[in-house]
C-alpha cells in the first residue's frame, strides 16, 4: 500500500485559502466586498463602485468623504505595494466594508513577503502608541520632507488612515508558507 | 511666459497657472496612482517661472479629496511659491468644505510648514 505523505510546505500552502478568509469575513453588516487582483483598471472599478454606493446611500457629505477617503487612501496603497515583482503571483486581495451603529470598518487582505512583516508590525505599533496631537506632528514632519524620500506613498499612508480614522489600527498577520505572509489591515471609524 | 493649463480628469485636477497675470488655480481631484509623474511638468514649469515671476502671485487650491502621494507633491509646488515670496509678494487661498474636517487639518498642516501666506477658505456646503 502507497501512502502519500504531504510535505509540510504544502500542507501549509493548503492550509491557506484567501478565498476562505474571504467567505468567513464575510456578514450581514457587509455593504462592500470585493475579491480579485487589482490592476490598474480593477482599482478604477473598486473604486467608482464604492463611490457610488456612498453617493447613493448616504446623505451626509462629511460621512461620505471621510470614508472614500479612508477607502482612496486604503486601496491605492495595495496597488502600490501590488507592484512588487517579488510577490510572483501572489496578487490576490480582499477589501471589504462594514457598517455597523455608525461604525465602519475598512478590512483589506493581501499577501506580502515573510521578511517585510517585522517591519510593518513595527510601523503600525509605532502609530498606534501614538496619540492625535503626536500623529499630527508625525504627518506634518514626514510631508515636510516632500518627495526626496523614494518609499512611494506608503510611508504617509499608514498615518494618514490612523490619523483620519481616529482610531488605532487593527492588523493580523499569518504565516503562509516559508516565504509569503498574508496581512489583514482594519481601518475603523465611528460617526458621532 | 507661457501658460501652463490641463483640463480635469476623475482622478486628475484642473490646473491653470497664468504665466502673464500670476493668478494660478488647482481644482477638483488629486488622486492620480503616480502623482509625482502628474505633477513633474508643473514643478519644472514653476522652475521657469521663479526666474521671473508676475508681481503678485495668487494661487487658489480648490481640491475636494486627495491622497498622500498628491500631499507631497503640493508641498514641492509650495515650496517653489516659498522661493518666488523671496522676492515677490504670493498669497494661498486653501478651500475647503463646511463638513471636511480633513481637508481643513490639511490646510493647517500646509500652513505649519510652509512659509507663504496660507488663507482658509471655508465654503459653504450646497445641502445636497
Amino acid at each position: 500500500m502507497l501512502y502519500l505523505q504531504l510535505s509540510p510546505m504544502l500542507m501549509n500552502i493548503s492550509a491557506f485559502d484567501i478565498k476562505e478568509r474571504y467567505n468567513k469575513l464575510a456578514r450581514k453588516d457587509t455593504i462592500f466586498s470585493y475579491l480579485g487582483s487589482l490592476t490598474h483598471h480593477e482599482l478604477n472599478h473598486v473604486l467608482k463602485s464604492i463611490e457610488l454606493l456612498l453617493t447613493n446611500n448616504y446623505s451626509s457629505k462629511g460621512l461620505k468623504k471621510k470614508l472614500f477617503n479612508l477607502l482612496i487612501e486604503i486601496t491605492q496603497n495595495l496597488f502600490n505595494y501590488l507592484n512588487n515583482p517579488r510577490l510572483e503571483d501572489r496578487n490576490a486581495v480582499f477589501v471589504f466594508m462594514t457598517e455597523s451603529d455608525n461604525t465602519y470598518k475598512i478590512i483589506t487582505g493581501n499577501y506580502l513577503l515573510n521578511s517585510e512583516v517585522a517591519g510593518i508590525k513595527t510601523r503600525i505599533e509605532m502609530i498606534n502608541s501614538l496619540n492625535n496631537e503626536e500623529l499630527r506632528e508625525l504627518y506634518r514632519s514626514i510631508l515636510d520632507i516632500g518627495i526626496v524620500s523614494t518609499a512611494g506613498g506608503a510611508g504617509l499612508g499608514l498615518v494618514d488612515l490612523a490619523r483620519k480614522s481616529g482610531r488605532k489600527l487593527s492588523y493580523r498577520f499569518e504565516e503562509v508558507d516559508d516565504k509569503f505572509s498574508f496581512f489583514t489591515l482594519e481601518v475603523t471609524f465611528t460617526n458621532d | 511666459m507661457n501658460n501652463y493649463t490641463l483640463t480635469p480628469t476623475p482622478k486628475t485636477p484642473r490646473l491653470y497657472f497664468n504665466g502673464q497675470n500670476g493668478e494660478f488655480e488647482i481644482s477638483g481631484r488629486s488622486i492620480p496612482e503616480n502623482s509625482i509623474e502628474f505633477y513633474k511638468p508643473l514643478l519644472e514649469w514653476l522652475d521657469k517661472y521663479i526666474e521671473s515671476p508676475c508681481d503678485e502671485t495668487k494661487l487658489s487650491v480648490n481640491l475636494e479629496y486627495f491622497n498622500t502621494s498628491s500631499s507631497k507633491c503640493l508641498v514641492e509646488i509650495l515650496r517653489k511659491l516659498e522661493r518666488v515670496h523671496e522676492i515677490k509678494p504670493v498669497n494661498v487661498k486653501w478651500h475647503y468644505e463646511e463638513e471636511d474636517e480633513d481637508m481643513m487639518e490639511s490646510g493647517e498642516d500646509f500652513k505649519k510648514i510652509i512659509k507663504v501666506p496660507i488663507e482658509l477658505v471655508v465654503v459653504k456646503g450646497d445641502n445636497d
